[in-house]
């Protein structure tokens, strides 16, 4: 453990493409949320973060999409430090996240939901965005046909016009990465993707991100083990806010303070 | 049996496909003239010009009537935009009108500026103010929100009683109302002539708005409105949006008050009672949230129901208790026949009736 730590810190002063904590502590009053948490999330890398409920998983996705201050511990992003982060200002970093609970705007067509995930390029300010020619109007064809290609290349083409609720729910899923996607960004921070998915639907998800992780950097918080354990480079373990362990797949599957923490028995991919 | 249902399947989902072909190649206005606002103004001169010809055949009374119209569609579609596009509300639109209002009166009485000139600075003034208002309402949701604006439409209007020098006291401010301009001849009414001025700032608006809600700006708006982790997450500022919102929003409703001080002639605090912020917000919802047209449903039955339920207590000779509260109870039970049978308001049955007649098919289709 030390040992890491010392990489980690070595890691920090050299590397500038990828997205690191530094020994972040989150307090919610008495608890301790996240206890001196480290990790470096490197591009073109599926690093995974597991552990059981609680055990501050979602926290460290919300210090780092900036909707949780962290009472001590640094945020750096391609090698800059984050000083005052807010979630307005990750697209900006080239950083996307999925939500827990889908997150997609119920009376904003499938077509609408993608094309917000583009809206922080827009340059059209406020009263611009009353007059019908020029800049706005060019700048919506643009998004239009930006958020159109990522939603034929997810074959999502067919749903452009639908609302999210009306879809099933995997097919709301993918609308969810179509949006978080369309940045083409550095990063992408999937939060619990897996959950209320089938088996082949999974599988699905299982290509996808691997294809995905040739373009960019993938964060994933997942309670899957056989997804995660298929798709992670490396995978980071909390327990009570705390690193217990992060190593490859197999360095996890055959960590005994693993095992123990996180599942109560062996980890069984089968 | 089994087959002729897997048939049938098939050949609706067929005709579903060359419906939705069909719909697309369509030679529509919107291929004809892709710039927005080209295809607008053609519209809105369209729509100006018939209208003009139309009034020249009504009496005075009924184009008076229908100025009486226009400055609540303008409050009423500001409210639309608050409430449909970004999900905030506010019960205190009538306040905003009274800004207009004042502002449109202080203006008159004080410069010599030509009227379109007023007209805008009244909006440009209630757009400032609503837009330091929206600053304290982006920092409050739903009924505190709702509480804020409320004591707005309580407040503003006892402003013009205690500054009685400056806005006039209980009697209010006299306007003078615009005669119509020598050109257009002896028998131009100026009555005519309010409710073509009404028409044309109408149909600016629904341009400007249109635009709005067509663009960037105006999606950011409902993202903020549907959810506002996801909308930060894609990088929106939700308090700018709202606090731009709510200004637009004001604005409208300033350059509806200074419609309605035109119209009437005076501006005096009673015509900006609490009342009135209530009637606009049930208006919208009779007319249809979230709809533009809403707006002119919406203020059609505020001005003409009144109207035809006093005719109809004259007609039956009924008594003054009656008669003095019939436009109130008519009103209560179209909102809440409109809240529980068409929740898209007037607008929303429209719409409906427009899709059975324009072919099941297509509705299934968009439906699904």
């Amino acid at each position: 453990m030390g040992c890491n730590l010392l990489v980690h810190v070595a890691l920090f002063a050299m590397e500038n493409s990828s997205l690191q904590v530094e020994e972040i502590t989150v307090r919610f009053g008495g608890l301790v949320a996240l206890d001196r948490v480290s990790a470096t999330f490197k591009e073109r890398e599926v690093h995974g973060v597991i552990g059981p409920n609680g055990a501050g998983k979602t926290t460290l996705f919300n210090v780092v999409s900036g909707f949780v201050k962290a009472d001590s511990g640094k945020l750096a992003f391609f090698g800059e430090e984050v000083t005052s982060h807010r979630p307005e200002k990750l697209s900006k970093y080239g950083v996307a996240r999925t939500l827990q609970g889908l997150g997609l705007f119920a009376r904003m067509s499938v077509l609408e939901n993608v094309m917000i995930g583009l809206t922080s390029t827009g340059k059209t300010k406020g009263f611009a965005g009353m007059l019908g020619f020029g800049r706005p109007v060019k700048e919506e064809r643009i998004f239009r046909e930006h958020a159109l290609s990522k939603l034929n290349e997810l074959s999502l083409g067919q749903y452009v016009d639908r609302m999210p609720p009306s879809l099933p729910y995997a097919i709301q899923k993918k609308v969810a990465l179509a949006r978080a996607l369309v940045l083409e960004p550095r990063f992408l921070m999937l939060d619990e993707p897996a959950s209320g998915l089938s088996n082949d639907e999974m599988d699905e998800l299982g290509d996808l991100i691997l294809k995905l992780s040739e373009k960019m950097g993938i964060v994933l918080v997942e309670h899957h083990m056989d997804l995660v354990m298929r798709v992670c480079n490396v995978i980071t373990v909390l327990d009570f806010g705390r690193v217990i362990a992060e190593g490859t797949p197999d360095e996890i599957r055959s960590n005994p303070q693993v095992t123990e923490a996180y599942l109560g028995e062996e980890v069984n991919t089968n | 049996m089994g087959v002729e249902e897997i048939d049938l399947k098939a050949e609706e989902t067929k005709v579903k496909k060359e419906t939705l072909i069909e719909g697309g190649s369509k030679l529509s206005l919107k291929r004809l003239i892709p710039v927005p606002i080209l295809r607008n103004l053609l519209l809105a001169i369209v729509a100006v010009v018939i209208f003009f010809f139309l009034s020249g055949h009504l009496s005075a009374y009924r184009n008076y009537q229908l100025s009486q119209v226009g400055p609540y569609v303008l409050a009423i579609l500001g409210l639309s935009v608050l409430i449909g596009q970004n999900g905030q509300i506010s019960i205190g639109h009538g306040a905003l009108m009274a800004i207009g209002a004042w502002s449109l009166a202080l203006l008159q009485i004080h410069t010599k500026l030509p009227l379109g000139v007023i007209l805008l600075l009244a909006t440009l003034i209630t757009t400032a103010i609503g837009g330091v208002l929206g600053l304290v309402a982006a920092r409050l949701r739903g009924p505190y929100l709702a509480g804020a604006t409320l004591a707005l439409a309580l407040g503003v209007p006892d402003i013009a009683t205690r500054y009685r020098s400056l806005f006039g006291g209980y009697q209010g401010l006299q306007i003078n109302p615009p005669s119509p301009p020598a050109f257009l001849g002896a028998n131009f009414t100026p009555q005519q002539y309010l409710a073509v001025i009404d028409v044309i700032v109408i149909v600016i608006a629904f341009i400007f708005v249109a635009n709005l809600v067509n663009s960037r700006i105006g999606r950011d708006m409902r993202a903020v409105r549907d959810d506002e982790i996801a909308a930060r997450l894609a990088g929106i500022s939700v308090q700018r949006t709202q606090v731009f919102t709510f200004a637009i929003s004001s604005g409208l409703a300033g350059l509806g008050g200074g419609l309605l001080a035109l119209v009437a002639s005076n501006v005096s605090p009673g015509a900006f009672s609490v009342t009135l912020s209530i009637s606009l917000l049930s208006g919208l919802v009779i007319g249809g949230i979230g709809t533009m047209a809403g707006a002119l449903w919406g203020a059609a039955v505020m001005v003409y129901v009144p109207q035809w339920a006093t005719t109809l207590t004259e007609k039956f000779n009924m008594n003054q208790g009656i008669a003095a509260n019939i436009a109130l109870a008519i009103y209560g039970i179209l909102l809440i026949v409109i809240v529980l049978a068409a929740p898209g308001g007037i607008q929303g049955i429209l719409m409906r009736l427009k899709g059975l007649i324009s072919g099941r098919g297509r509705q299934r289709a968009t439906k699904g």
